[in-house]
């Protein structure tokens, strides 16, 4: 039985070629999305992580717990709470960075051995630190020995420079305490051997004491835990603080689900909830997990139509074979095999298929996955930052179904034609039916349902994009309207297709010549055949085209806004000390900023002052008061450095600046000053600053957008509910507000030199020591913008997604063609005999590619775009952000669509040049031949 | 008799097979005169399907010559044998070789628009009379599939020679079809050459059908024994 079925696939070897190539895709595609996920799941939680010790200088993960003991129970509390430090770890599953105990007695009064004056009434804390000796960076004197003793038998303490300073201490000073005795009831006498600093910028060690050691006196731990705890110790109230702090680095995102359950269990339920705090790292978790209940669905159901198109294929490629194979079968069947053998030959083929398919396409899913993980937009990579992807038990569980989904496509067909023996078989070959769809009207109930959900969704957009702000996960109703649309148009495509071409047949009916002749008589008698293939070519172009225009809108968005809401490339702005009176009473006068420094800096191309004043007012009318911002411009210089569309508002950017320039104490105001507040072109308006210096200004227009300028600030209160709040701003000319008000804080926006780098800028701040409390960087939040999981994650898979189906359209495509010229062998035989030259046996391809793949790929670029005006506006609200400032816009690249053409276009040419050479070896007497068995 | 369409002049076909050379044919000499019936005749192996197919100009004989109605073949190019295979000859094959997608009139109609015959009621004319010649003139609008095998065998001798050709060759063209309807379809190749004034080869092992040709070309072993 193996040998007749290896037999039997070496002989139909390019057909077992292609289902092979089937199976690997498929495994390799099912494979590749979770591990995908997964990869990008632990980035962004690394993501989180490193932005909040990038933001806060803290290192997040910890647990730290604060207790004092009772000096009747010191030893059994401080037992049990170094073992739970210890079984933190272990239950959470973390890596330990640093355990620390930091145990202090309470603070008692202290004499100077050396009885100096100055000393007298001085308290200190005597405490130990756990580690102290691997982190503390001793200016001065040494560290503490290994008994804890100095060689007068006086206990070795180390204190902080800022102990040192505070309480006037000294090295090699010993001091006393007044009232604190040990067991045997000696005094207890410290001997201050060194001085330390704490290196907190790059230390974490130091992160839980901060500020606490400006009185502390560090002995030895281990005689600490001698002299204070246990059954033979003075007993003093203890201070404990612990810190269980440990990697982040190797979190996983699949760990999250677990480090959650443990964390609360400590925080909230175990005997310990009332000493542990809740950790930092819950926060940058919190976080991490409303991007990921905001992305997975997404990301989930933008896989589907990928997988469905896998399916599709392999059912196709082996409905194919079993076509090719029918008369094998119906022979084999004839001869007196059970049907049980038949299947069972079938099942052993598909068993080995998928066996090596999965062997092959597990590295190359991991490989695809990092493709993903480099994907930028549509079609773009960028392979300079490598995503880490392993294999997870879920890829695994994947690889399974897949395994089980190429099966079911390879195998069950073969029951269906196990059950045909060869007298049937001729009997089915001369029947030719409607398919089964066109006669329920599959195409129009799709273009329905889709309509219907157009529909719908048009009609609540508003609510759609409040969901998505409250951060509820999209309907995928949504995104399954859009494919089903595409189903149903390449369906009504298909039923038209034949009317189509029996039309231009009509037309030329007996003057066709030979060539187009058959062409047309192929089609026509047999087009029912190419259905599958064409509707596989339709959906890859207007699923490619579809997703190109989704990728690019939601990125492009983006970018566009954080472009609009930064206004420039850097802006700056320094601490301005303000002029104090001699009674030290603020005067509203600043010291200007040296600006030297931007004239000389070589990043710089140009750069303008501009007043920018959140806290700002007008009054409207008795003591009311309207809070606004406040910019002062110089126009023709901020024209020039500025970012934004220069035609959002409807007239020219420029035109503003310009109506502006020529009236000194003119205004542009935002539009809510004239729809919400009642103002016209031509009044006075009387606005102030900080200073409650007020000028008078002329309005000379209003406009909706602005650089930077964000009409309605949208927020989602901590109930979940979505709070709008109109902003107004005041753009005048700045010698104006200058004049009237003096120099008042301005920022600096800065338009920068071609190839200025982020290290550029961060250099010439530390040269010149500039002490900025505003810094914004275009490309930087431009780098943010593009880096968002989502954006990415959506990229990526869409961009995968099409790669897999235009792989398995191209192989599909060949297949068929193949199939279709060995089937017709005989007949292009009779042909070429009968007098048919080669040109024109080409001729009948070419056609027959036109009627089949040219118009399908046509159709299938109409119905991307028609797909695309629809539903794309719809679900770019999915990606809508309360950051979104600028109305969404539909954007389609002629480079997406030039890509995919060209991608297109190499996958026909490759099958065009097979075709070619299949024709080229065809041999007339041999082809003929075939007939006569 | 008038001049002859196949001339055939000392035409040897040699086959390089495993271990040496293998003379299919040997120095074969025939003329088939305008108008007549011949019947190729030998048994399987004897290369009467090998000088057939030399004769239709799909082959090349290695040595010797061959002339179709008087042109000299091996100085033609493969265009315009192909030429002179749609205009001047029709072919009737042993394995049903009609094309499925056409139906009986398409079919015939199929090989006038191969040799360039203009459409128009002429055309469609001569298309029902050859059906008709044929026996078919009730079945025109059938596929194929719908046809038995001696039925589709007549709808492609009805194409063979629907454009009238100078030669139609058939290799055994009754091979797949009973003895009844073989000794019909040779009895009509018979009346053909005469009626229509085609010059008709055709292969055959079958003896029954012997009387109906003009005559006999014999072969075997490759070589030319009726002479």
């Amino acid at each position: 039985m193996l040998g007749i079925m290896l037999q039997k696939m070496w002989h139909k070897r390019w057909m077992n070629l292609s289902l092979l190539l089937g199976c690997i895709l498929l495994v390799a595609t099912a494979v590749c999305f979770p591990l995908y996920q997964e990869a990008a799941y632990n980035r962004m939680l690394q993501d989180e992580f490193n932005q909040y010790v990038a933001n806060n200088g803290v290192w997040p993960a910890e647990f730290s717990s604060m207790i004092s003991s009772d000096k009747d129970r010191t030893g059994k509390n401080i037992a049990s709470m170094e073992k739970l430090m210890a079984d933190i770890y272990k239950n959470l599953g973390v890596k330990e960075k640093y355990t620390t105990y930091f145990y202090t007695l309470p603070s008692g009064e202290i004499r100077s051995a050396i009885s100096r004056q100055d000393a007298e009434g001085l308290e200190v804390r005597l405490g130990a630190k756990s580690g102290i000796e691997d982190h503390a960076v001793l200016i001065n004197g040494e560290m503490i020995s290994e008994d804890g003793y100095s060689d007068d038998g006086e206990i070795e303490v180390v204190i902080s420079q800022a102990c040192m300073v505070n309480l006037g201490l000294l090295v090699n000073e010993t001091i006393i305490f007044r009232d604190y005795r040990d067991f045997d009831g000696n005094e207890i006498r410290m001997k201050i051997i060194g001085v330390f600093v704490e290196d907190d910028n790059k230390d974490y060690y130091w992160q839980e004491s901060k500020g606490e050691l400006d009185n502390v006196c560090l002995m030895k731990m281990d005689l600490f835990r001698e002299m204070f705890t246990g059954d033979h110790a003075a007993k003093y109230k203890i201070n404990c603080k612990y810190y269980a702090m440990f990697e982040y680095e190797d979190i996983l995102a699949s760990d999250v689900d677990h480090i959650v359950k443990w964390t609360d269990y400590y925080t909230e339920q175990s005997g310990y909830k009332g000493v542990l705090s809740r950790p930092l790292f819950r926060d940058v978790i919190d976080s991490y997990q409303n991007k990921y209940s905001r992305i997975s669905a997404t990301l989930v159901i933008l896989q589907v139509p990928v997988l469905i198109m896998l399916a599709a294929f392999l059912l196709m490629i082996s409905s194919q074979m079993y076509e090719m194979e029918r008369n094998e079968i119906s022979v084999i069947k004839s001869r007196g095999s059970s049907r049980g053998q038949i299947f069972r030959l079938y099942l052993y083929q598909a068993l080995l298929l998928n066996g090596v398919g999965a062997l092959l396409g597990m590295p190359l899913g991991l490989a695809m996955s990092k493709l993903l993980g480099s994907t930028r937009n549509f079609l773009v990579f960028d392979f300079s930052e490598n995503l880490s992807v392993r294999y997870t038990p879920t890829s695994l569980i994947y690889m399974g179904a897949a395994i089980l989904l190429g099966l079911i496509c390879l195998a069950i067909p073969a029951i269906k034609h196990s059950k045909v023996s060869i007298v049937n078989l001729k009997q089915q070959k001369a029947a030719r039916k409607k398919p089964l769809w066109e006669k329920l009207f599959v195409d129009l109930i799709l273009l329905a349902v889709s309509g219907y959900g157009f529909y719908n969704f048009n009609h609540n957009s508003d609510k759609i994009s409040e969901a998505v702000l409250k951060g509820e996960s999209l309907d995928p109703i949504l995104y399954m309207s859009s494919s089903v649309m595409i189903i149903g148009a390449g369906l009504l495509f298909l039923r038209l297709q034949p009317y189509f071409l029996q039309l231009i047949y009509t037309i030329g009916k007996k003057k066709w010549k030979p060539a187009a002749f058959v062409s047309f008589m192929e089609n026509v008698k047999n087009g029912r055949k190419q259905q599958l293939i064409m509707l596989f070519l339709i959906m890859t172009v207007s699923l490619g085209m579809y997703h190109a225009t989704v990728a690019r809108t939601i990125v492009e968005n983006s970018v566009r806004n954080a472009e609009y809401l930064d206004g420039a490339d850097v802006i700056v702005k320094e601490v301005w000390t303000e002029i104090k009176t001699r009674e030290g009473k603020p005067t509203g006068e600043y010291i200007e900023p040296n600006l030297d420094k931007y004239m000389l800096a070589n990043w710089i191309d140009q750069y303008t002052k501009v007043i920018y004043d959140e806290q700002a007012y007008i009054s409207t009318g008795g003591t009311n008061r309207q809070k606004v911002t406040l910019m002062g411009i110089h126009t023709k210089e901020f024209g020039q450095i500025s970012w934004v569309n220069m035609n959002l508002n409807g007239e020219h950017f420029y035109n503003y600046l310009n109506e502006m320039a020529v009236v000194e104490n003119g205004v542009l105001l935002s539009s809510d000053f004239r729809d919400k507040l009642g103002y016209k072109v031509g009044d006075t308006i009387s606005y102030s600053n900080y200073g409650e210096k007020s000028v008078t200004g002329v309005i000379v227009d209003f406009f909706d957008y602005w650089p930077g300028y964000v009409p309605v600030v949208r927020s989602v209160t901590p109930d979940g509910e979505l709070t709008s709040e109109s902003s107004y701003l005041v753009v005048a000319n700045y010698e104006y507000v200058r004049s009237k008000v003096g120099a008042v804080p301005y920022e600096v926006w800065i338009k920068q030199k071609e190839g200025t780098t982020q290290t550029t800028i961060y250099n010439w701040v530390q040269e010149n020591d500039a002490r900025l409390t505003k810094y914004i960087n275009r490309d930087s939040d431009l780098a943010n913008a593009e880096n968002d999981p989502l954006l990415q994650g959506t990229n990526g898979i869409l961009t995968l997604g099409f790669v897999v189906t235009i792989i398995l359209c191209g192989v599909g495509y060949l297949i068929y063609w193949i199939m279709s010229i060995r089937s017709r062998e005989l007949v292009f035989g009779v042909l070429r005999a009968s007098g048919f030259h080669k040109g024109e046996l080409f001729q009948v391809l070419i056609n027959e590619q036109i009627f089949c793949g040219f118009l399908s790929i046509l159709a299938g670029f109409g119905i991307g775009k028609i797909t695309s005006m629809m539903f794309v506006p719809i679900i770019q609200k999915a990606y809508a952000s309360t950051a979104q400032v600028l109305p969404l816009e539909l954007i389609t690249n002629p480079f997406d669509i030039q890509r995919l053409i060209i991608v297109v276009g190499v996958v026909m040419i490759i099958c065009l040049s097979v075709l070619t050479l299949m024709i080229m070896r065809m041999n007339v007497a041999k082809a003929l031949k075939l007939g006569e068995d | 008799m008038g001049k002859n369409v196949i001339e055939v002049s000392n035409v040897s076909r040699m086959f390089q097979v495993p271990g040496g050379e293998f003379w299919a044919l040997k120095k074969i000499n025939a003329a088939v005169p305008e108008s007549s019936f011949v019947i190729l005749k030998g048994r399987s192996g004897s290369g009467k399907t090998t000088l057939m197919n030399i004769i239709s100009t799909l082959d090349n004989p290695t040595e010797g010559e061959v002339r179709i109605d008087g042109e000299l073949v091996k100085d033609l190019s493969d265009y315009k044998k192909e030429e002179i295979r749609r205009r001047k000859m029709g072919f009737v094959f042993q394995a049903v070789s009609l094309i499925p997608s056409l139906n009986a009139f398409q079919n015939v109609e199929f090989s006038m628009r191969m040799a360039g015959i203009a459409p128009g009621p002429e055309r469609d004319k001569r298309i029902e009379e050859c059906l008709k010649m044929v026996g078919l003139g009730n079945r025109m609008n059938h596929m194929p599939a719908e046809m038995s095998g001696g039925e589709q065998q007549r709808v492609a001798i009805a194409r063979a020679l629907a454009h009238r050709p100078k030669l139609l060759l058939a290799d055994e063209p009754t091979a797949e079809l009973d003895s009844a309807m073989a000794a019909r379809v040779a009895q009509l190749f018979g009346e053909l050459s005469k009626k229509e004034g085609i010059t008709i080869l055709m292969t055959t092992h079958d003896v029954g059908l012997m009387g109906a040709a003009d005559f006999l070309i014999e072969l075997e072993n490759g070589e030319r024994i009726d002479v």
